[in-house]
């Protein structure tokens, strides 16, 4: 009993003490975004109003003979650079320069150049580490920029009005701002850009403390974006805005604000920048179902599939896929949330059965293809961000990227997702297939080199890949791997170092769900990696990760767990003996497991010093099975009686072992051990002395799952326990000879015991005469 | 007789020259508050005691949004810069933001603080010659700093910036000669333990020098100038004995605490310590912290120049 509760409390205070130390940053399934009307950070952008179009139509009246695809290309995705170019002469191959330079179009063209310079000066303002003053650029100033713009009063009025409001407004000269805009009402009467001016003029009236005539200019705009951040009511902004603008094109960033608030903050918490109370969230759920159906709304798929996410937040989610039925969306982006809410309403509603999976199937492939889509449209930076991540907490840095890989993560590994679903559901290798996909796909897709060198434990190996980039991004460097520029190519290189182990796999979600389960199941799923049942089987697990070590590696640990040390042995003789290396338990893996733990605690201060690294460690998982496999043939065929009751003493020691601080490396994995904390330590002599809990498992994730008691290991480590207990009772019951049962309670530090009963014996004569330990037997 | 005319003529031109480098001492003063707005004391001050530097604190770097770091505190300038005087801006960067900041990202935040400062010289009128950075680095964040500084240098040596790095007592050890920086001030000041009831004087205490008085060696020195305290302040305590605030100089009267001990930098201790430390051979810089006439209109001008002249 006294054992029973060491154990448990070792690994509580394990637990604890790994809570304390917390992990890197690491995004759960959980917490990935589902309602999403947009794409990620496009509600920081100008609202999809049509102005883009409008903007390029007024252009092409001013500019004739001239295409909308110039002029947009020319507008809108030109750099400050070219437009400094167009000023020399170059009309760097577009169509709309070309006639601007030669109908030597002069307003057009330094308005331009300044308009640049505006969004190049307004971008770098919204840095912390800006300082306010302009750009490098040879002359230009927005003080100066602002003034001529306001006084501009011949051709293209209107656009240097707006320029000019624009550069008040961000220099923060509100007052001057807000005379402009009275100043040139003329100006701006009957402009396609005088919304977005007199959106400016309301900004400034608002800061210069006018908050109701600010309010009074938005409504009449329909800006319920703008409204919103003004009005504590936000339901009335909205109910507000629907009765004068019900096409208002603020609409969908306000209702993405909403949305994302919803999903990442609990409702009625005050300490969110954006109250929502229920009975708000109520009222936009009643207005956002009639706006779905209001024949006056353009838009209604956006409103009906934002009363199916309220709806679903609500917990009715038969209602939410009533609102979602034969939904279609004119734009791209929506159409997919809309099919992803449906995948993911369906994941939590259906019945897990053949049907359903067939139905699943063809969602999951449409949902590859659109990761895959999404992938494809990365610029080069982020692409070249996700290309380089690898390790523990890797999620951090890429997650609200690919808003498809975020749905599938939270779609089948979130709580009470498919992988839980499937699981419950008796269908466990579909569920590890699932879960699979949902975390490896992405490596595949993205292709990424760490990962795969990881896996492959080649330490200190270097792999040269090319990698063309066009710009000046900083080396991204995740967790655990170096990355190195070279300065002449596009050559890049990663180099495993010695210190560094395959973070990624034993972190994430997957493993998790694979920790908990049996090894019956993870074999079941082993067999259908190499023959495949059905189609869907072959297709979950050409995306998921099915590298031979690694399940080899995990199997035969869990058959270790449950104590089949035969079978353990033939499943870890399948991986290769350099895979050790990969896992971040390999250096915990040199304590003796068949020795009794007194004997080191005797022969060393603390067991977790670097003097007891003394044991050679290499297969320690199958040395360890083929031993203990060995020690049960023996313990049940030996002839002899205390040969046997030898080998059960042998067995139930190495057993507590293998579950104790000791050798847990045996049965478990460790998540957080990252190198470097290591060296961390050493600065802080006082407060990290005696602190181990870097070398210890059972920490993140399932620190993160914040329930300590479902640690996949504990169960096992009970039955473990009295299983090593009755070992050792059948050990003591089974020896025959005085001398051998004498050896035995030496063996296991019981020298009291020994005294009083054994002292007749060899060995106890022996130990008579060994003052240090006769002095452990008096102590005792 | 020509001869010694033109001696005195080339030593006369060479006075000129040097400006306020006296015996070879640059005489310079701390500028540490958040707003650049003298008062005609300090003006007068720095004129008296004919002070040609003047380290001006630019901004803070601290921790931002949890996981970057950012600048904050910026300086805002009421008034102009003196032309007379060089202006060297210096980056206060915490230690909590030092440990944010990963090895690999060094260059990316040198370049940030150094484009900023450069930003702001251009912005306030001053020629930039020298950027300090100034940060209470630990065992912890020390790789991270030098590797910041290393970094930093390399960038401001390129557009003929010189960078300087303040030092604590506590920072000097061999590992500093490897720091990459182009000079080196150490701070002679907030030696002790502010929130003991035990010490006397936190500010400067010969007693918490001493330990470190075998690591200034000649040759450490030469390459380092010194700042020395000539501020005060109370430090609170409750009735328990627990440290609780620190006073200014300004409120020491009015603050109700229930021990209160007075500090400041004594001119005693310092001459303790400069009689002990390496004498400085060429030129050498002496800082005093800080531009503030509360503080300065504790010192005699004797006393300032005393320590100008050590």
């Amino acid at each position: 009993m006294k054992s029973k509760r060491y154990i448990i409390a070792s690994f509580l205070l394990v637990a604890l003490r790994a809570a304390a130390c917390g992990p890197g940053p690491f995004v759960l399934p959980d917490d990935c975004d589902l309602y999403r009307l947009m794409p990620y950070y496009a509600e920081l952008r100008e609202p999809a109003d049509g102005r883009v179009e409008a903007n390029c139509r007024a252009w092409m009246a001013a500019v004739p003979g001239v295409t909308q695809e110039a002029v947009r290309q020319a507008v809108y995705d030109f750099s400050l650079l070219d437009w400094q170019r167009v000023l020399r002469g170059d009309d760097r191959g577009n169509a709309f320069c070309r006639k601007l330079l030669l109908t030597r179009d002069v307003d057009a063209i330094r308005l331009l150049v300044w308009s640049k310079y505006y969004e190049q000066w307004s971008a770098a303002m919204r840095s912390p580490w800006y300082y306010g003053a302009g750009l490098d650029d040879g002359g230009l100033d927005i003080d100066r920029i602002a003034c001529l713009a306001a006084s501009h009063r011949g051709r293209y009025a209107d656009r240097y009005v707006l320029l000019a409001m624009k550069c008040l407004y961000r220099s923060g000269r509100s007052e001057e701002c807000v005379a402009l805009w009275k100043e040139a009402a003329e100006v701006m009467r009957g402009s396609h850009l005088r919304d977005q001016a007199e959106g400016y003029y309301a900004a400034c009236l608002n800061r210069m403390g006018r908050k109701k005539e600010a309010v009074e200019v938005y409504a009449r705009l329909g800006d319920a974006a703008s409204l919103q951040l003004l009005q504590d009511d936000k339901a009335a902004v909205f109910e507000q805005v629907m009765r004068s603008r019900p096409n208002s094109p603020f609409f969908p960033i306000a209702l993405q604000r909403v949305l994302f608030v919803v999903e990442n903050y609990s409702v009625d918490n005050r300490f969110t920048c954006y109250d929502l109370d229920k009975k708000q969230l109520q009222r936009l759920l009643k207005l956002a179902t009639s706006a779905g159906s209001d024949p006056r709304v353009k838009n209604q798929a956006m409103w009906r599939y934002t009363a199916a996410c309220l709806l679903d937040h609500e917990g009715r989610r038969s209602e939410a896929l009533s609102q979602l039925d034969g939904l279609t969306a004119e734009d791209d982006f929506l159409d997919a949330s809309i099919r992803i809410l449906r995948i993911y309403l369906h994941a939590r509603l259906d019945a897990i059965d053949d049907g359903y999976e067939q139905r699943l199937f063809a969602d999951l492939q449409w949902m590859d293809s659109r990761m895959q889509q999404e992938w494809d449209a990365l610029d080069s930076t982020t692409r070249y961000r996700f290309a380089h991540f690898c390790g523990f907490g890797h999620n951090y840095d890429i997650y609200r990227t690919i808003y498809s890989y975020d749905a599938l993560r939270r779609i089948v590994l979130s709580s009470g997702g498919l992988a839980d679903r499937f699981a419950q559901a008796g269908r466990t290798t579909r569920a590890i297939q699932l879960a699979n996909m949902a975390e490896n796909r992405i490596f595949q897709i993205s292709n990424n080199p760490a990962i795969e060198l990881y896996r492959s434990g080649s330490q200190g190996k270097t792999v040269y890949y090319s990698w063309t980039r066009d710009d000046e991004s900083t080396s991204y460097n995740g967790y655990g791997h170096s990355i190195v520029d070279t300065d002449t190519s596009l050559m890049e290189y990663y180099t495993v170092g010695e210190d560094l182990f395959n973070s990624h796999d034993f972190s994430n979600r997957l493993f998790v769900h694979i920790d908990r389960m049996d090894a019956d199941v993870l074999e079941d799923y082993w067999k259908s990696m190499e023959a495949p049942l059905g189609g869907m089987a072959g297709w979950l697990n050409e995306r998921g990760y099915t590298g031979t070590n690694y399940w080899c590696d995990i199997i035969g640990t869990h058959l270790l767990r449950e104590l089949r040390f035969a079978e353990a042995a033939e499943w870890l003789a399948k991986v290769d003996p350099a895979y050790q290396q990969c896992l971040n338990t390999r250096d915990w893996m040199n304590y003796d497991p068949f020795s009794y733990e007194k004997e080191l605690l005797k022969r060393f201060t603390m067991p977790f010093t670097h003097e007891v690294y003394v044991i050679g460690a290499a297969n320690y998982k199958l040395n360890y099975a083929r031993r203990m496999a060995k020690l049960e043939r023996k313990a049940q065929e030996a002839a002899n009686p205390d040969d046997r009751a030898d080998a059960l003493l042998t067995l139930s020691i190495a057993l507590r072992n293998a579950f104790s601080e000791r050798c847990w490396p045996l049965v478990a994995y460790g998540y957080t051990s990252y190198s470097g904390f290591e060296d961390d330590s050493k600065n802080y002599p006082t407060q990290w002395e005696g602190w181990y809990n870097y070398q210890t498992p059972f920490e993140d994730p399932y620190y993160l799952v914040g329930d300590m008691a479902s640690s996949a290991v504990a169960p096992y480590a009970v039955r473990a326990e009295q299983r090593a207990a009755e070992w050792r009772k059948q050990a003591f019951a089974t020896y025959q000879d005085r001398d051998r049962i004498a050896q035995a309670f030496r063996r296991t530090c019981q020298f009291s015991h020994l005294m009083h009963h054994y002292a007749d014996t060899p060995t106890g004569q022996e130990v008579a005469r060994r003052c240090d330990e006769w002095k452990d037997y008096i102590k005792q | 007789m020509k001869q010694s005319l033109l001696t005195i003529l080339l030593a006369a031109l060479l006075a000129a020259c040097s400006g306020g480098e006296e015996g070879g001492t640059v005489r310079a003063v701390y500028h540490w508050k958040t707003t650049y707005n003298p008062t005609q004391y300090e003006l007068q001050w720095l004129r008296d005691h004919r002070v040609t530097r003047l380290y001006l604190r630019v901004f803070d770097v601290d921790i931002y949004e949890e996981e970057d770091i950012a600048p904050i505190a910026t300086t805002r300038f009421r008034q102009l810069l003196p032309d007379s005087m060089e202006i060297v801006p210096v980056v206060y960067i915490t230690n909590e933001a030092m440990g944010r900041v990963y090895y690999w990202s060094t260059e990316k935040y040198a370049e940030k603080i150094a484009d900023r400062v450069i930003r702001m010289a251009e912005c306030n009128g001053f020629e930039l010659k020298e950027m300090q950075v100034d940060c209470d680095w630990s065992e912890r964040t020390e790789e991270t700093y030098y590797a910041l500084c290393e970094s930093l240098r390399k960038y401001l040596n390129e557009k003929g910036v010189r960078l300087s790095s303040t030092v604590r007592l506590h920072q000097v050890c061999d590992k500093l000669d490897e720091l990459e920086v182009d000079d080196k001030v150490l701070m002679l000041y907030n030696t002790g333990n502010l929130r003991s009831r035990e010490t006397r004087n936190s500010i400067l205490d010969y007693k918490d020098v001493e330990p470190y008085l075998s690591r200034l060696t000649a040759a450490r020195m030469a390459t380092m100038g010194v700042a020395w305290p000539v501020f005060g302040w109370g430090v609170a305590f409750d009735g328990e004995g627990r440290f609780s605030h620190l006073v200014t100089s300004a409120n020491l009267a009015s603050d109700s605490a229930a021990h209160l001990r007075e500090e400041w930098g004594e001119l005693g201790e310092m001459r303790r310590v400069w009689e002990k430390m390496p004498q400085a051979s060429g030129q050498h810089v002496v800082v005093l912290y800080h531009l503030d006439s509360l503080n300065l209109s504790k010192y005699s001008y004797d006393e300032i120049e005393e320590i100008y002249n050590r």
